[in-house]
């Protein structure tokens, strides 16, 4: 593969070993009982799978792009929450403090973030506006040398394990045409006025929290802000491919776990004499249109982070894996159940797990249709611009 | 300060090996790793070097694809690696591979122990240790599940048939350990980074004058396939008598 080095090698196969020997005893444990995996995130912290592309004067590891999307692949393929669960407090949150956190801020949160001591994660959305950010009610309101925040936040991911919370609130008047009047807080769990709900139950990443945080007249000083208050905005549509693109490295490898189930499956599971994968060709061809489908999206996934690591990236690239890695995810877990007939669709067997997590990623972070309608406003104005 | 030496082997990955229907094996996809049983070997290696204060180095010998453990073997807390490169066409035994490392032990300095598995993770003939031990005219304590430094000697507990024994011996002395003298801890992603930092030294098996004559040679290799016995039972008991019958029970 192009994207291939020694070192990226040896870096995926000590990632699978962790990944084999640690999450995959107790990946199906966390989905049944919807456990957080904490001693794994700690686990994973020590090891440096957090803050891989980060800078090592960040407490990084200071490799690139590509180094972490294999990463993320391999998480993908044993225990995608596990992936949720790093990369929500890693390059959701962790992204904007590293891209915009002053050297305090950096030194406070993100050094420890990124050996896994302390957790992000990032509050966004809200009922109102959903991924439409001009209209969300919550606001922060300054007094004196602090800021008063009231905001109530939804589906937020690492709800109520975050140690530290990344508030993003309205703090001005729109200003039609720009991204001004919007600014990120850290907020810290114990902060009077900030409560967290009990999680959702939800179809998919069971073990992931996803909560509601009301902050009422949470006050914090100053210091708290992120970067430059009113750019809070302009941070995160920096940031956002990131967090896109790393969806795009975790279903490429939710997609390789659920085929390889399948494969296997099909290669051992003898019916007449044969195997289902000799016996029948609609088997057969099952798990080559999986393969293709996987090929396709491992194609895109790393000519993105090549792109990404040389800065010649487009930001709609993002999207694209956003929308691609997903659909194929789950496409081939579908297919995969769908091989495994009866046992496919039994609680524990870990096949439909991919299928309920990968149907989570339609919606999680930002919905396929919104992704969609952005990238067609791109494919406009690129005409425009082009004519 | 004793140096320690951890001997290792890159071996054909047990995960990518096939067996075909008819027992023949297809090593053809398999990607190499370092044997499972010869990361225990590195982990005391490293363990007792840091409690002797001195260096503990890889030794490996094999063709050009054991390049590709060099790096993997300095991640897991080596200090240096020694590799003895081997022609490509080399057929290369028991023999020839204890003979090889004996010359690469020969050629550090300060080395007061070598660390063996017990066996390889892809022929486990347990021989590596013993002939190397022979061929330096060094003692050598097989089956350590537990080893340390005593007042200068190695105490080491070798877990046998139906007991453990105990016995201290001098320096500089080889061990083949069993998987069970410790886990091996998964290498952080620094470490990776890092140990493409640490040296590196090649020298070829005709610079140390090792003869690479083998004394044997694999005429065939089968896949093992259990035969089951398919036996039908319709009740409890009869399951009870079927095993007793078996001596299971």
């Amino acid at each position: 593969m192009f994207y291939m080095t020694e070192e990226r090698q040896l870096i995926v196969n000590i990632t699978r070993e962790f990944m084999e020997k640690e999450a995959a005893p107790v990946a199906l444990e966390h989905d049944r009982e919807g456990k957080w995996p904490l001693e794994l995130f700690r686990r994973a912290g020590e090891l440096g799978l957090l803050g891989i592309p980060f800078p090592t004067e960040q407490g990084g590891l200071g490799a690139d792009w590509t180094t972490f999307a294999l990463v993320y692949e391999e998480v993908g393929k044993v225990m995608p929450i596990l992936g949720i669960a790093l990369g929500s407090s890693s390059i959701l949150a962790g992204g904007l403090v590293s891209t915009a956190g002053s050297p305090e801020q950096i030194e406070k949160y993100m050094v420890p973030a990124n050996k896994g001591e302390l957790i992000f994660a990032g509050a966004f959305t809200e009922a109102t506006g959903g991924a439409n950010f001009f209209e969300m009610q919550g606001h922060a309101d300054p007094d004196g040398d602090d800021w008063i925040i009231n905001a109530t936040k939804l589906f937020i991911t690492n709800a109520g394990i975050a140690d530290v919370y990344l508030v993003l609130v309205r703090t001005g008047e729109l200003q039609p045409g720009t991204a001004n009047g919007f600014t990120f807080f850290f907020v810290e769990k114990d902060t009077p006025g900030f409560t967290v709900s009990p999680p959702e139950v939800k179809m998919g990443f069971n073990g992931n929290y996803s909560a509601t945080l009301t902050f009422k007249d949470v006050r914090v000083p100053k210091e708290n802000v992120l970067g430059k208050a009113g750019d809070g905005l302009k941070y995160l549509v920096v940031n956002s491919p990131d967090e896109f693109m790393a969806v795009g490295a975790l279903t490429l490898g939710m997609a390789e776990g659920a085929y390889e189930m399948a494969l296997k499956y099909s290669m051992e599971r003898m019916q007449n004499g044969k195997s289902l994968f000799d016996n029948f060709q609609v088997t057969r061809f099952k798990l080559a249109n999986m393969k293709l489908e996987i090929e396709a999206l491992r194609g895109l996934v790393y000519m993105a982070f090549d792109l990404r690591d040389k800065g010649v990236m487009p930001p709609e690239y993002g999207r694209m894996l956003k929308i691609k890695g997903p659909r194929v995810a789950e496409y081939v877990a579908a297919e995969a159940i769908q091989i495994f007939g009866a046992p496919g669709v039994v609680f524990g067997t870990g096949v439909e797990r991919f299928w309920r997590d990968a149907k989570i990623n339609f919606i999680a972070g930002a919905s396929l249709e919104a992704c969609q309608d952005a990238l067609a406003n791109y494919i406009r104005g690129n005409y425009y611009k082009s004519a | 300060m004793q140096n320690t030496v951890a001997c290792y082997k890159w071996v054909a990955d047990e995960a990518d090996i096939r067996v075909h229907p008819d027992l023949s094996v297809d090593l053809s996809r398999a990607a190499g790793r370092i044997s499972e049983y010869d990361k225990h070997a590195i982990e005391l290696a490293v363990q007792l070097a840091g409690n002797s204060g001195g260096q503990a180095v890889g030794l490996t010998f094999g063709a050009e694809p054991v390049r590709k453990s060099l790096k993997d073997a300095l991640s897991r807390g080596l200090d240096e690696a020694l590799w003895i490169k081997a022609p490509e066409q080399a057929t290369v035994d028991a023999v020839v591979t204890a003979r090889a490392l004996a010359a690469g032990v020969k050629s550090l300095d300060g080395v007061g122990v070598i660390v063996c598995a017990e066996g390889s993770g892809d022929s486990y003939a347990r021989q590596t240790a013993p002939r190397l031990a022979a061929l330096l005219g060094l003692p050598v304590v097989t089956s350590v599940c537990e080893a340390t430094f005593v007042d200068g000697v190695l105490r080491a507990t070798r877990r046998l048939e139906d007991s453990l024994e105990t016995v201290a011996v001098a320096l500089p002395v080889v061990v083949a350990v069993l998987p069970q003298i410790n886990r091996p801890a998964i290498p952080g992603l620094k470490a990776v980074m890092a140990a493409g930092r640490k040296p590196v030294t090649e020298k070829t098996a005709e610079e140390l004058g090792v003869d690479l004559a083998p004394k044997s040679e694999i005429t065939s290799m089968k896949g093992f396939a259990q035969a089951r016995k398919n036996v039908l039972v319709e009740s409890v008991a009869d399951l009870v008598a079927a095993l007793k019958k078996e001596g299971i029970v």
